[in-house]
Order: C-alpha cells, then sequence, then structure tokens
C-alpha cells in the first residue's frame, strides 16, 4: 500500500533523509516514533504529496503521491499538527468539504461530533485548539479514506476528548484502511499503535509490530542496577530500574513503548540483532 | 484521452464542487475590496462632476478603477492560503486536480470579479447620478456594460489580472506590491531596450522634435509624430498572450507547491 525506498530530501543544504525505506501494510494504526527533528512531520508530508522528495521512489496506493492526483487525494486524509481553519461555521464546513470524499459518512460524522461534544452552528475560527483537532479528527474518520494520517492527535486535546479518541479511532480501523499516527504522546496511545515505527538519523531503524516485540522483549522491575550486558536496556525511575531484558519464555507480554523507543534509539543493534534471531527462528519454525 | 485519465485532470462535478468551496472562502474578501473601491469611485465621481469639464472622460476612469484596481487587488490574493502552512496542507490534499484548482482560482478572481464589479458599478453610477443631478444640476450619465470598450476593458483585465493571480502564488508575501515592482522592472528594461532601438533607428525623428517637454499646460497627449501599422500586431499579440502565459506558468507553479515551513 505504502512503498517508499531510497528516498532522499534535504532542507536547503541540510539533509535529512538518505536512502530512507518503509513498506506498510493496510489494516494497521502504525505508530510512527522518533526524537525531536527526526523528519516525523516531513515524512508524512511526503507521503501526503506536500513536500516532494529530491531522489529516492515513493508510491501510495501505486500513485507518486507528490503529483497529487485527485483519486489519490480523495484516499487520504492528513490531520497535521498545525493546522488553521477556514472561518464558516461547521455544518457549512462539513457541506461544502465533504463532498470532495466520495466515501464521506455523515451520520458518522455527527456522531463523532456529538461525542466530542461540538455543535453544528459552532463558529470554527472561535473554537479552541482542542476542539478544532476534534472536529478534524471527527472529519478525517468519517472521510472514510483509506490513508488517515494523524500528527501529534492528542496534542490540545483534554483527558475526556482523548479517551473518545481512542476509543473512535479504534472503532473506525478496518482491513482496507491505514492509520498512522505520529506522537510523542505514547502514553496516550500505547493502547492503539501497533506496528511500530521508528525513525532516527534520516531512517527507519525499526518497523516491527507489536506481538512480535512482546514475544521477544519483556519489561520488568529491578531494585539494583542490573548488568548492562545481560539486559537490552535499562532505566532509572523511582525506587529502581525499569528493565527492558530478552522474553525467555516467548509468551506475549505488556510493552512500555516510551521504554522500547529508547531502547532502539540507544542501542539499536542489540534490538537488531534480537529481532533477527527472531525472524530465523520463525523462518525455521516454518 | 479515456475517462479514467481524464477524471485525474477534470471532472465536471469536482470543479462546481471546488467553485462552490472557493465562492464561499473567498466572497468576504470580494465583497470588502470590491465595496472599498466602488466607495472610492463614487466619491470621485461626486466631487469630478462640478469640477470636470464639457468632454472630460472620467466616467471610464472611474469604471477602470474598479474594474483593474479592484480586480488586480482580489487577484493577488488568489493563492494566499498556499503561504499559510495550515491552510495550504488542506489546499494542496485538497482532491482535485492542478488543473480544476487553477482553472477555479482564474475564474473566481476574473469573471468571478468582473462580473459583479460591472453589476455594481451600474447600480453605483445609478445612484450617483441622480444625486450630483440633484446638488451639481449635472451627472456623468449612467454606466453601460453592454459596449465594446467594456469588452476591450475585461479583455485587458482577464491579461493583467493573469499576472497577478500568478504573482501571488509566487511570491510568498506582499503579492500585489511584488508583482507591480516585477511588471515595473520588465516594463523599465522593455523602455530601455526600446528606446535604443527607436533612437537607432529614428535619430531624425527625435531631431525633429517628437519629445518635447511638458509642463503642467493642460495638454494631455503629444501629437503623434510616429507610428508604423505593424506597430499594432505585436501590442495586440502581447495582449492575447499574457493571459495563457500566465494560465500555464500558474498551472505548473502550483504543481511544484510544497509546504516547507511548519
Amino acid at each position: 500500500m505504502i512503498r517508499m525506498s531510497g528516498v532522499a530530501f534535504a532542507y536547503g543544504n541540510k539533509p535529512l533523509f538518505k536512502g530512507l525505506g518503509l513498506e506498510l501494510a493496510p489494516g494497521n494504526m502504525y505508530g510512527l516514533l522518533g526524537k525531536n527533528g527526526a523528519g516525523k512531520t516531513t515524512l508524512l508530508k511526503i507521503l501526503t504529496g506536500v513536500l516532494h522528495t529530491d531522489a529516492g521512489q515513493c508510491e501510495v496506493f501505486g500513485e507518486n503521491p507528490a503529483s497529487r492526483p485527485p483519486t489519490l487525494l480523495r484516499e487520504l486524509f492528513f490531520i497535521p499538527e498545525d493546522f488553521s481553519v477556514p472561518a464558516m461555521r461547521l455544518d457549512a464546513f462539513v457541506s461544502l468539504y465533504a463532498p470532495f470524499y466520495p466515501r464521506f459518512d455523515r451520520e458518522a460524522f455527527d456522531d463523532c461530533v456529538r461525542e466530542f461534544e461540538l455543535g453544528p452552528r459552532d463558529k470554527l475560527t472561535a473554537l479552541s485548539f482542542g476542539q478544532k483537532k476534534k472536529l478534524l479528527i471527527a472529519f478525517g474518520l468519517a472521510s472514510n479514506c483509506r490513508l488517515l494520517v494523524l500528527d501529534e492527535p492528542t496534542n490540545g486535546l483534554d483527558i475526556p476528548s482523548k479517551r473518545r479518541f481512542r476509543k473512535l479511532v479504534a472503532g473506525a480501523l478496518t482491513e482496507d484502511k491505514s492509520f498512522i499516527i505520529s506522537t510523542h504522546q505514547v502514553r496516550d496511545l500505547e493502547t492503539l499503535i501497533d506496528p511500530v515505527v521508528i525513525l532516527d538519523e534520516g531512517r527507519i531503524i525499526f518497523n516491527r509490530p507489536l506481538a512480535d516485540i512482546s514475544r521477544r522483549l519483556t519489561v520488568s522491575f529491578a531494585k539494583d542496577e542490573p548488568d548492562p550486558d545481560r539486559v537490552v536496556y535499562s532505566e532509572r525511575v523511582l525506587g529502581g530500574y525499569t528493565v527492558l531484558e530478552e522474553n525467555p519464555d516467548g509468551r506475549e507480554t505488556n510493552i512500555d513503548l516510551e521504554l522500547l523507543f529508547n531502547a532502539v534509539v540507544n542501542g539499536r543493534e542489540k534490538i537488531a540483532r534480537l529481532m533477527e534471531s527472531e525472524a530465523s527462528h520463525e523462518q525455521h519454525d516454518s | 484521452m479515456n475517462s479514467m485519465t481524464l477524471d485525474r485532470v477534470f471532472n465536471t462535478r469536482r470543479f462546481l464542487f471546488l467553485l462552490r468551496w472557493e465562492l464561499y472562502a473567498g466572497y468576504r474578501a470580494l465583497v470588502v475590496i470590491l465595496g472599498a473601491t466602488l466607495g472610492i469611485a463614487f466619491i470621485a465621481y461626486f466631487f469630478a462632476v462640478p469640477a470636470g469639464a464639457e468632454g472630460d472622460i472620467v466616467g471610464p476612469t472611474f469604471s477602470w478603477l474598479v474594474l483593474l484596481i479592484g480586480g488586480v487587488v482580489f487577484s493577488s490574493r488568489a493563492f494566499r492560503d498556499v503561504h499559510r502552512p495550515g491552510d495550504a496542507l488542506r489546499y494542496l490534499t485538497l482532491p482535485c486536480s492542478h488543473f480544476e484548482k487553477t482553472l477555479a482560482k482564474f475564474a473566481i478572481t476574473a469573471v468571478g470579479y468582473a462580473l459583479p464589479s460591472a453589476a455594481a458599478y451600474v447600480v453605483m453610477t445609478a445612484l450617483a447620478a441622480p444625486l450630483t443631478l440633484l446638488v451639481f444640476g449635472r451627472n456623468l450619465g449612467l454606466f453601460n456594460p453592454f459596449t465594446a470598450d467594456v469588452l476591450q476593458a475585461a479583455g485587458v483585465y482577464l491579461a493583467l489580472q493573469s499576472a497577478f493571480v500568478f504573482g501571488s502564488l509566487f511570491f510568498r508575501r506582499m503579492a500585489l506590491a511584488k508583482t507591480l515592482l516585477s511588471a515595473a522592472g520588465l516594463l523599465f528594461a522593455f523602455a530601455l531596450i526600446g528606446g535604443i532601438v527607436f533612437a537607432a533607428v529614428n535619430l531624425d525623428l527625435i531631431a525633429r522634435g517628437a519629445f518635447e517637454w511638458y509642463s503642467f499646460s493642460g495638454r494631455s497627449f503629444a501629437p503623434g509624430t510616429w507610428h508604423a501599422p505593424w506597430m499594432d500586431a505585436p501590442r495586440i499579440v502581447g495582449w492575447i498572450v499574457i493571459g495563457p502565459f500566465f494560465w500555464v506558468v500558474t498551472f505548473f507553479r502550483l504543481k511544484e507547491q510544497e509546504v516547507r515551513s511548519a
């Protein structure tokens, strides 16, 4: 569905991506993680066609997003971190904007809007940042696009809205759709995102389903500092250490995404070795 | 071109939705700009009536003010959204082709401005004429939009505004001023080259006084001393070419437009 290979991109003479490759399949809610300035938003912009690569291949549903054909644009909806809304009322916005999306579900939109406590006569420019974001989330979900791209969707949402957001997004994913959620707020979304994609130093350094990860890795707590050679990664926390280590029995466990992210970024070779051995076990078993 | 390929370039239904979106998003600016230029024209009309001499052509000048000045100001805002990251993302990912987006912008700023401005100007003169007749005992008459002059003016507007629409896409900030500056720069270069060529070919004409020092003597134009019939052809072709040239470059520029900031 989404295929990128050898992608290079630079802001002026400052290179960001060099030889970036990525493959994303439908039916998943990808969590795109990365440090500040890693290029998450840039990657999302390339996928939605608003930035053009300097080199390499990028395909979304078999089309080059940079050419922005309407046949592709009606299949994707991008909710950026920074956005603006036009000066009109909510019902006018929907009646003017929805016809561009052939599978737009007005009933689903009204349900989402109700869930987010917005009203049809609300003036968009008078809404708070969080309310505007809720409107776009409701619209994006109701558009039934095959690719929904969300950049920091929970920023600006209050606590009840984050719960509603998770509920609505989880209910909207189907086999033919894909959601890409870029976030720093992994705690808000760790029950949602799977697989996990990590971007660092201009490359995708990790792209795994949670099931794979949790079969191979497990999180534990230790009072004393663990031997770094015997664990994958550890972090000092109140009263001891959170430890990411090899999962001895292969049973799926809950994974702390923040810990996983830090482990991948700080010790990618160790993680890569573990994951590759997992892959080779699977190949051997089959 | 098969229907699948055609759908990627132009779809009537989609284009009408886009026009509706553009009209809704842009009507406030149109009303404000048109209102402001009409207001100036109304004041100017009112004060020109007692001051004007018999045979003055102030009436058409005011209609030009509304059409051209208001029109280029409106056209210079056409692609304003493209330079504001939040709006640009929505606009560029709006499911329409670049052709439809370009066509819609030109339709709104050219026809979408020219027609309401002509109608509004008719209404303005209909209000101003009886008023000035009442106050000063004379008036400039009503504006008739169905004359050859008006059609010619509309053609000139169509050509000129296309440059300002392109300017609004090309220049990130102060599009109107920068487009005017660019046009002035081009004209200056053209005048310089033209002047040198003219001087080289017609040195004796200059010696015989084709140009005079002008003063506030009341005469508007120096008598025509040099005009070759072939000069009309490039002038007419120029006016015909300007519009399509900027339509095409605007289309290609829009295709390359990105959202680099934010």
